[in-house]
């Protein structure tokens, strides 16, 4: 491979002024793709690391909800440590449904209560914070809560603004009927959850108000987990369903947005086939530069089967060509994507319909998996361009290229 | 193999070759028995079918039809793979024009056959500066074949069609595009090496004086031996 190598790098040093520029150009093309699907990968990654870190953020990386009346925190956390390393930290909460009240308005929400001790171990809500703090503290004989941006939209609230909300508590006598109760907040911040359906129904407050209202003294409906790697957790939900039994309802950040996170997977699928195209057409240019190559050492092919070179050290020879191309051109082309992609997210250059698109400007991620991808996938094709012409190169008899000398 | 056994032999060697629709024979069935050690000139006029002969004798070119052997084992029931590393192992070739590969050194050059082998790296380089040493290329190790003289390039040539030891050596019009003293240097290198290495030789020619040094000259005529 070192005497194949070698000759090809003299064989592209030694290029006329006119191949170098076939070659130049070619490759620039490989790059441009390269680049655009680096780009693309990134954005689409972005859009699945915003929506993950949105629901993570409010619900940790995986929601366990307790089919009975009463959990112990400590004994589940011995449990989940025995199932898996993974497994860091949890909080519990208890939540209801109910309704908010504002100068006639009314508006469906979900009422968080979470254990503010442990919460932040798990959850991110005070980096979500938009206006206001994050303090559920009670003040003036007032619990103080933290609500999504739309409710606030909606019902025009702002930042120490009191409204009521209504809880449906299930009568005592009648199963059937539900007696409301009413209770009054302080609003002490509006946070951006960076989900549509969270910014309009999620308000949050403390573990022992909703408790208080629901009338479940210390206890909890549910808790919510960390683990170590947010992308393994998925792949744990089953072991961890059938350690802890039919107790439990374990969901995953992704089980909690199925649909989402299918569709986007396969999005990203198309898109990268769709942008690969780009890269496949580039790809054409470069098999016909190494063609061009192959034709003008018919000379040097000749002689160097003259010397003992076989069909398949030739093949090698001008498939190396391909694939050195290939690996400069994707390198510089991930280069150049990464570049524009760091560019994009530090400047924001890029703005989008926040309401539609639920992100205000095009989110970007750069996973090493996805440049590997593109990498290896852009090596392959510039392998498989370069096929053809090192074949013609091969089938080569000796004395035809000593002809052309 | 025994001495009696001859190293190369071609039996009724054909070849046609299409110009259109118009068949041309070139070679109308040759006969040819080389012993170990033995040296040949082949003579003949401008298309009479030298080269063509020595590229099949050489297993450069497939005859249309006929056999060749090499210590009585067919070369042409190989397959172009095989046939290329019997070439590496055990031909060498020296063409009027020296063919050098223009973008590597003289011992880069040189080493070629053995790295093809997949000799190590460091052999190569040595038994190349040994063999360029001997042909009094000392100087010129690191030149590039456009830096180098016609008869510099020519022994270059020489000296990497010996440099794997080969047993025939084939030499298409040597010195046919040399000045006369450099031609001649070419000649006497041809015999010394041929003595000291206990080569077989064959060459083609049309040079008389050059012929004249051969214990045996065979001359071709329209494809046939006169």
């Amino acid at each position: 491979m070192k005497l194949k190598l070698q000759i090809i790098l003299r064989y592209l040093k030694s290029q006329s002024h006119t191949l170098k520029v076939t070659t130049l150009l070619s490759s620039l093309g490989v790059i441009l793709g390269v680049s655009c699907l680096v780009l693309t990968m990134a954005v689409v990654s972005g859009v699945q690391t915003l929506i993950q870190k949105s629901v993570t953020d409010l619900t940790g990386d995986m929601i366990l909800v307790y089919r009975g009346n009463h959990f112990d925190t400590d004994i589940l956390k011995q449990e989940l440590k025995k199932v898996t390393p993974e497994f860091l930290a949890l909080t519990p909460f208890v939540s209801s449904q109910g309704i908010v009240v504002k100068k006639n308005q009314i508006l469906g929400i979900v009422l968080h209560g979470i254990q503010e001790s442990s919460a932040g171990n798990v959850l991110h809500i005070r980096s979500r914070i938009i206006h206001g703090d994050f303090n559920l503290e009670k003040k003036d004989s007032l619990d103080n809560v933290i609500i999504g941006k739309e409710i606030a939209k909606k019902l025009k609230i702002h930042i120490g603004d009191t409204f009521q909300v209504v809880i449906p508590r299930p009568s005592q006598e009648k199963i059937q009927s539900f007696s409301p109760i009413v209770q009054k907040f302080r609003l002490a911040g509006i946070a951006d959850f960076g989900k549509f359906d969270y910014n309009e129904k999620v308000i949050v407050t403390t573990d022992q108000v909703v408790q208080n209202l629901l009338g479940l003294e210390g206890q909890y409906v549910g808790a919510y987990l960390k683990f170590r790697n947010t992308e393994k957790v998925p792949e744990l939900t089953n072991k961890i369903s059938e350690a802890l039994g039919a107790d439990y309802k374990v969901r995953s950040w992704k089980d909690l947005n199925h649909n989402f996170f299918s569709a986007v997977e396969l999005e990203k699928v198309v898109i990268f086939i769709v942008v690969l195209f780009i890269v496949i057409v580039a790809s054409f240019n470069v098999s016909s530069t190494i063609f061009v190559g192959v034709l003008r050492k018919f000379a040097d092919i000749s002689i160097l089967k003259t010397l003992g070179a076989t069909r398949k050290f030739i093949i090698k020879l001008f498939v190396l060509q391909g694939v050195f191309m290939g690996v400069v051109s994707s390198f510089l082309g991930i280069l150049l994507g990464v570049l524009l992609a760091l560019i994009i997210r530090h400047t924001k250059l890029i703005n989008v319909p926040g309401d539609i698109y639920k992100f205000d400007y095009l989110p970007i991620d750069i996973r090493f998996t996805d440049l590997g991808v593109i990498f290896l996938v852009t090596v392959l094709i510039c392998f498989l361009s370069s096929i053809l012409p090192a074949r013609r190169g091969a089938n080569l008899k000796p004395i035809e290229g000593l002809k052309y000398e | 193999m025994n001495n009696l056994t001859p190293i190369l032999e071609a039996k009724k060697i054909h070849k046609v070759f299409w110009q259109g629709n118009r068949e041309l024979e070139v070679l109308k069935g040759l006969d040819l028995r080389i012993f170990r050690g033995e040296a040949i000139c082949i003579m003949g006029a401008s298309g009479a079918g030298k080269s063509t002969f020595l590229q099949i004798l050489g297993t450069l070119d497939r005859p249309t039809k006929g056999e060749l052997y090499y210590d009585g084992i067919s070369l042409l029931k190989k397959s172009d793979d095989e046939l290329s590393t019997f070439r590496n192992k055990s031909m060498g070739f020296v063409f009027q024009f020296h063919h050098l590969l223009n973008e590597f050194t003289a011992l880069e050059n040189v080493m070629m056959p053995l790295q093809i082998a997949g000799l190590a790296q460091r052999d190569c380089e040595k038994t190349a500066t040994k063999l360029l040493t001997f042909l009094d290329l000392r100087q010129r190790l690191g030149h590039y074949p456009k830096e180098l003289s016609g008869g510099e390039s020519q022994r270059v040539a020489i000296a990497r069609a010996l440099v794997s030891s080969p047993s025939i050596l084939f030499a298409d019009e040597p010195t046919g595009n040399l000045d006369s003293i450099n031609g001649q240097k070419i000649q006497d290198l041809f015999f010394e090496l041929k003595e000291k290495l206990n080569l077989t030789l064959i060459v083609v020619s049309h040079d008389t004086n050059f012929a004249r040094r051969f214990p045996k000259i065979l001359q071709l005529r329209d494809g046939m031996w006169v």
